[in-house]
């Protein structure tokens, strides 16, 4: 069988392969190239050594604020988008009536693009602002904030929530049985057999979730554009404005740019490894 | 066996779809350009004698990335008048509005590069003087009436400004003369020719203010949109004005970013205030208003002043349900209170510039430039430039083209009273950041969250910062 699998290799992985080289692997190392270079486009590129990663450190007011603001709407994100759609995957398997609409209905929101959420939710929260506390999203990064938070939480949640309910799913109904037998009451049932058997979806939702909110870009446009003052400007945007608003700046923004990417690999990883562990046991 | 043949075939099917779909749009030009080689063929003859203008035997189609998104509509009429005139293919891409920079380089590494780019200040011109082709032995370089409307570059002639702008304050005279008419008003003022001080536009907003639902409007000014990327109005335009004192006449403005104290701050504050607290917006709601939701108001007649370019004028015709009427529409000059103002009159000059790509074959570049030749001095090309794009431009084949635009009459009629025009002092403004940040400043002073001090003391700092960013970069 393996013998199988190495003879017939190239013919199922090599059309794919060759495609992610062209589309990924070589962009990236082009990208790395340059974010050593100072240039305007990819012909013109001047080699320039590390002067360009010295700038995105020493400039506090760009991209380590935007990591914090970032840092800051992953968490919050991360936790309760997790939180709010294993909740409703537990309400959608009971068995109630509807359960496919509802499912069709909350999933909805994950179909619609990230600017037109953004303008939506805009509409929505100023009307809201305007009228409780007169004024508007522009006004305070703390609403705006709020404002990334609660659209990410509508746009997200139908698409983990499909995730969770595939893993509550394909728990066996016999476990549940024997729990139920036994005498176990619905909180030990969740914390002993339902959650550490989903253990899987929760590593694969955590992780969609979290690099979803570091790579947040089109949602943070729409709904703030970083107003007021750059205050709820995220990484992603950040990094657009400093390649695009400065002559000779696209080497620095290319830099922040190699530096995102090994941040967010960097966490990814160790979030992987640390709800892999627990899948395990 | 056979099992083997199979799979190697679906394997050389899967690759080859990879790869037309990567292709595809390669494949459909290269179809274009196979079936029209047939149809030149045949009339070749009718093309040479039709003259060079109009030379048909281009097989390419001309790529040209528009600046001005108000025009965008008008700029595809212009590519099929002109496609249904000689047989040559155009695409019109337009950038979204302050994205231009970050299409154009986007477009540029791509296999579809533009041949015809606009650069928008010769401050910019230094990023993208190596894409220029020289156009010092075209046509329309000798056509230039003024060659400061030319940018020039290592030795070359880079960039031919096209468009030359108006800006003041849009005044809608039906609304002003019911003012002046009126027996409730406490001012002495009686014409729009006497708001030519800040004292007595002052005068005259805040008393139209007070008798807002006399006029039947909501505001003297329409909202004073701040919303990030609509604030260009303020942090450039307007900008213009306090550039200009500070400078004097005699800067060159396709020279390298000046220092800057912002000493005219107190007056930019008046005219600013004045615009935020007459307008039809609170002060503390102007960050999500853009240049449209203001234009809007204009031509509803629910304001009777905005500040803004004769450029306005197709956003203001093509608004549903306008009622401001087209001989009603004049300028006056923005004024702020510096002494001396009274004899000044608008905003003018040429900011934009076409340029020609000079990476492209030598076949795409000439035309683009019998494009741009035909578009400024064939009679179709000139009336849709005159009453299309409603530009005014420095080329004297020009002369003699007939405008609609109601705002270049009243630009006349400001500059034949003598009054001098202050020239674009805000091209020299070092780059996007300094603006989108000062433009930023400004929203949280309206909103109240920002001492005027802290504005124009952040606003010299910045400036510091990125002029030496702007002037290393463009070899200064």
């Amino acid at each position: 069988m393996q013998k199988t699998y190495k003879k017939y290799f190239p013919i199922f992985v090599l059309p794919t392969l060759i495609a992610f080289i062209i589309s990924f692997i070589i962009p990236f190392f082009m990208g790395l190239y340059l974010s050593f270079c100072n240039f305007k486009t990819i012909g013109s590129a001047k080699f320039t050594g590390l002067s360009n990663y010295l700038y995105v450190f020493s400039d506090t007011k760009g991209f380590l604020s935007a990591l914090w603001f970032t840092v800051k709407v992953a968490v919050v994100g991360v936790v309760s988008t997790n939180v709010l759609a294993f909740a409703l995957a537990l309400l959608l398997t009971k068995g109630l009536k509807g359960t496919n609409v509802y499912r069709t209905i909350f999933f909805m929101p994950n179909l619609i693009g990230g600017i037109i959420l953004g303008y939506i939710w805009q509409l929505l929260l100023n009307g809201i602002l305007i009228r409780v506390v007169g004024a508007d999203l522009t006004y305070s990064a703390t609403y705006g904030y709020w404002g990334i938070i609660i659209l990410y939480n509508w746009q997200k949640i139908g698409y983990l929530m499909i995730i969770y309910i595939a893993g509550i799913q394909s728990i066996s109904g016999d476990i549940l049985e024997a729990a139920k037998i036994d005498g176990a009451n619905y909180v030990q049932t969740l914390k002993n057999i339902i959650i550490p058997l989903v253990m899987t979806s929760i590593t694969t939702c955590t992780f969609l979730a979290l690099t979803d909110c570091f790579k947040m870009y089109d949602q943070n446009l729409a709904l703030t554009g970083g107003a007021p003052a750059d205050q709820t400007t995220m990484l992603a945007m950040d990094i657009y404005n400093t390649y695009y608003n400065r002559t000779g700046f696209a080497g620095v923004g290319q830099a922040k740019a190699v530096v995102f990417t090994i941040l967010v690999l960097v966490i990814a990883l160790i979030q992987l490894r640390a709800t892999q562990s627990k899948e395990a046991a | 066996m056979a099992k083997r043949v199979i799979s190697v075939l679906l394997a050389t099917v899967m690759t080859v779809s990879l790869l037309v779909g990567c292709g595809g749009g390669s494949g459909d030009s290269n179809t274009g350009a196979g079936t029209g080689t047939e149809d030149a063929s045949g009339s070749s003859d009718a093309a040479g004698d039709s003259g060079s203008a109009a030379s048909s035997d281009y097989k390419g189609t001309i790529r040209f990335l528009n600046f001005k998104p108000e025009v965008s509509d008008a700029m595809q009429e212009v590519a099929a008048a002109y496609t249904a005139e000689t047989g040559v293919n155009i695409q019109i891409e337009t950038a979204a509005s302050g994205q231009y920079e970050s299409t154009l380089t986007a477009r540029m590494d791509s296999s579809e590069a533009p041949a015809i780019f606009v650069v928008e200040t010769a401050t910019a011109l230094a990023t993208w003087k190596d894409y220029c082709r020289d156009l010092s032995d075209t046509d329309l370089y000798a056509s230039v009436t003024n060659k400061a409307y030319t940018y020039e570059a290592d030795g070359k002639v880079c960039g031919l400004v096209y468009v030359l702008e108006g800006w003041g304050i849009i005044v809608n005279s039906a609304i002003t003369d019911a003012y002046f008419a009126s027996a409730n008003k406490s001012t002495e003022y009686t014409s729009l020719d006497e708001l030519y001080t800040f004292d007595a536009l002052k005068a005259v907003v805040e008393d139209m203010t007070a008798m807002k639902d006399e006029l039947g409007i909501q505001g003297v000014f329409g909202s004073t949109s701040l919303k990030q990327g609509d604030d260009w109005r303020y942090q450039t335009h307007l900008m213009n004005i306090p550039l200009y004192w500070e400078w004097g006449a005699d800067i060159d403005i396709n020279g390298a970013v000046p220092e800057f104290s912002f000493k005219e701050a107190e007056t930019f504050k008046n005219i600013l205030d004045l615009y935020l607290n007459n307008s039809v917006t609170e002060p503390n709601l102007v960050g999500t208003k853009t240049v449209d939701d203001s234009m809007a108001e204009f031509a509803l007649g629910q304001c009777a002043m905005i500040q803004n370019g004769d450029w306005a004028w197709n956003t203001i015709l093509n608004t549903d349900g306008k009622v401001v009427e087209n001989d009603k529409v004049r300028f006056i000059p923005i004024t702020t209170g510096v002494a001396g103002e009274e004899n000044m009159g608008l905003c003018v000059g040429g900011s934009q510039a076409f340029c020609v790509n000079s990476q492209l074959p030598e076949e795409d570049q000439q035309a683009a430039i019998d494009f741009l030749t035909w578009l400024f001095s064939s009679e179709t090309g000139k009336t849709l430039v005159a009453q299309k794009l409603q530009f005014v431009t420095p080329f004297s084949t020009m002369e003699g083209a007939e405008y609609t635009n109601p705002l270049f009459g009243s630009e006349n009629e400001i500059s034949a009273a003598g009054k001098t025009a202050y020239s674009t002092t805000c091209n020299l403004i070092p780059d996007q950041t300094w603006k989108d940040d000062f433009g930023a400043s400004l929203l949280l002073y309206a909103q109240g969250q920002k001492s005027w001090d802290d504005v124009v003391k952040d606003a010299v700092a910045e400036w510091e910062v990125e002029r030496e960013i702007a002037n290393t970069a463009n070899g200064y």
